[in-house]
C-alpha cells in the first residue's frame, strides 16, 4: 500500500509539472555576456607574468602569483575568481554584451554580487570609459566590446581566493518606442563628464586610464531572442491530467468497495 | 490483521478523495481563468470609460505631451464581437486580465501599435482573431480618441520574431496571439489606420 501512494504521489507531482511548463516563462535577459568571447588577461596557465604597481612591496621586478579565473559564464553572468593576488594585483577580462533583443536596450545598472571589500570591479568599454548605468543604449542585435577590471586592493588576505559574480541589469529603451521601437546607435557617455576612477589603496599606483584594452575582434554571433509573449495555455492538459487524476481517484474509491 | 487492512482501506480512501478534488480543480481552473479575466475586465472597462468621460482641460504650461502615458484603451473588433480594454504592459500577469499594449510599440495614432492578448484561458479575448478578414473594421478608444483601422492581412510569424512590433511606414495596429498549431509561431493581424475622429 505505501508503494501504491508513493506511485500516486509521483502521479500527482508529475502532472503538476506539466500544467506546470505551460506556465514556465523564465525571465528573458535582454542583454546577455557572450558565452564563446570570455578571456581573461591572467588566468592561471597562461604563465604570464603580472604587472605590479610602482613601489609595491611585494615587486621585484615581475612575478607569477595571482590570477584571474573565469569560473563560469552563463548568459547573465560572469562568475570570477582572483586566487593568491596581491595588493596593487589587476587583471582583466575581455569579454562582449548582446542586446539579444529585437528593441533598443538600456543598461541600467552593473551588479557585483559576492564582491569582498578589498576588490574593485569596474566594467569599461574598449575606449576606457565606465559604463554608468543609464547612460548606455544598445541598439538592436547589437553587441559591444567591454572589459571587465579587477583589482585587489591592501585588505587582501595572502592565499586566498576570491570569487564574486558580475551581472548586468538592462531594460527597454522607452525613450526610442515612441516611433515604434526603431533601432538607435550605441550611446555612451560624452568623454567630457567626470570619470569614475578606481584609486587603489595607500599606494599610488597604475591608472585605470593606462589599462589598453584589446581591439575589438569582428565576430557576428547567432543571437538567440527571447519569445513573443505567451498567450496561450494548453487547456487539453489541464482536462487530461485533471480527468487522469480524477479517474484514479474513482478507480481506487470503487477498489476499496 | 483486519484492523490493518481497515486501516489501509482508510488511508487509500482519503487518498483517492484527495485524488479526486484535484483532477476536478484541474479540470475547471482554465474556465475559473475565464471567469476571473471577465470579472476584472468589466471593472477595467469601467475605469476606462470614466477616464474618459471626465474632460480635463488641457495645461497651456504643460510641456511634457511628448513623453504621453498609455493609461489604457478600449478595443473593439465588431466582426468577432469583441469589446475589451488594453492595459499597458505584456507581462504574463497582466495578459491574465485583459490584452495589453507592447510598450516598446508606439501609441495609437502615431506609429505602430502592438497588442497582445489570450487565444485561450484568461478570458480568451483573441479566440477569434484569425477568423478576421481583410476589410474587417477594428476600433481602438484611446485618450478620448476613436481609432478606426482596417484590417489589412492576417499571417503568423516565428515566436521570437519581434519585427512585427516594429514601425512598418504607416499609423497600424497589430495584434498578436497565440495560433493554433503550438507555442512556437504566433498569428499577427495588421490593420491600418484610417481615420481618428
Amino acid at each position: 500500500m505505501r508503494k501504491l501512494g508513493y506511485v500516486l504521489c509521483l502521479i500527482m507531482i508529475f502532472s503538476y509539472m506539466m500544467v506546470g511548463t505551460v506556465y514556465a516563462d523564465t525571465a528573458k535577459n535582454l542583454i546577455e555576456w557572450d558565452q564563446d568571447y570570455c578571456e581573461s588577461n591572467d588566468d592561471p596557465d597562461d604563465n604570464k607574468l603580472d604587472s605590479m604597481d610602482p613601489g609595491n612591496p611585494n615587486s621585484d621586478g615581475v612575478m607569477d602569483i595571482g590570477s584571474l579565473d573565469i569560473v563560469e559564464v552563463t548568459a547573465g553572468t560572469i562568475t570570477c575568481a582572483i586566487d593568491n593576488a596581491y595588493p596593487g594585483y589587476q587583471a582583466n577580462i575581455n569579454t562582449r554584451i548582446i542586446n539579444v533583443t529585437k528593441n533598443p536596450v538600456k543598461i541600467t545598472s552593473v551588479r557585483v554580487e559576492d564582491k569582498p571589500d578589498c576588490i574593485l570591479v569596474s566594467l569599461r568599454d574598449t575606449d576606457g570609459d565606465e559604463l554608468v548605468g543609464d547612460e548606455l543604449t544598445l541598439s538592436k542585435d547589437s553587441s559591444m566590446d567591454v572589459v571587465l577590471i579587477t583589482r585587489v586592493l591592501q585588505s587582501a588576505q595572502q592565499a586566498t581566493t576570491y570569487n564574486f559574480s558580475i551581472v548586468i541589469e538592462a531594460r527597454q529603451d522607452e525613450s526610442h518606442s515612441s516611433g515604434g521601437g526603431g533601432g538607435s546607435s550605441s550611446s555612451r557617455r560624452s568623454s567630457d563628464e567626470e570619470e569614475l576612477v578606481i584609486e587603489p589603496e595607500d599606494n599610488p599606483t597604475t591608472d585605470p586610464e593606462e589599462i589598453t584594452p584589446p581591439e575589438p575582434e569582428g565576430i557576428s554571433l547567432p543571437i538567440k531572442l527571447p519569445e513573443l509573449p505567451i498567450t496561450g495555455g494548453n487547456i487539453m492538459m489541464f482536462i487530461g491530467s485533471g480527468a487522469a487524476l480524477g479517474g484514479l481517484g474513482i478507480m481506487f474509491k470503487r477498489r476499496r468497495k | 490483521m483486519a484492523r490493518k487492512k481497515r486501516r489501509t482501506l482508510l488511508k487509500l480512501n482519503r487518498w483517492s478523495t484527495l485524488i479526486i478534488i484535484a483532477g476536478v480543480s484541474l479540470v475547471l481552473y482554465p474556465l475559473l481563468t475565464d471567469f476571473y479575466a471577465w470579472y476584472e475586465q468589466d471593472d477595467l472597462k469601467e475605469q476606462i470609460v470614466n477616464s474618459e468621460d471626465i474632460n480635463i482641460p488641457p495645461d497651456d504650461t504643460d510641456v511634457s505631451s511628448g513623453t504621453a502615458v498609455f493609461d489604457g484603451a478600449l478595443l473593439e473588433i465588431p466582426a468577432i464581437d469583441l469589446s475589451v480594454p488594453v492595459q499597458e504592459g505584456t507581462s504574463l500577469d497582466l495578459l491574465a486580465i485583459s490584452p495589453g499594449r507592447y510598450t516598446e510599440s508606439a501609441l495609437p495614432g502615431e506609429g505602430n501599435t502592438a497588442i497582445a492578448g489570450h487565444r485561450n484561458m484568461y478570458g480568451n479575448p483573441f479566440l477569434h482573431l484569425a477568423e478576421l478578414q481583410p476589410g474587417d473594421k477594428i476600433f481602438l478608444s484611446y485618450d478620448d480618441e476613436v481609432y478606426e483601422y482596417e484590417v489589412e492581412e492576417l499571417y503568423t510569424v516565428e515566436n521570437n520574431d519581434w519585427s512585427v512590433i516594429e514601425p512598418c511606414g504607416y499609423a497600424a495596429l497589430t495584434l498578436t496571439t497565440c495560433h493554433q498549431d503550438g507555442r512556437s509561431v504566433r498569428q499577427i493581424v495588421r490593420a491600418r489606420l484610417l481615420t481618428d475622429n
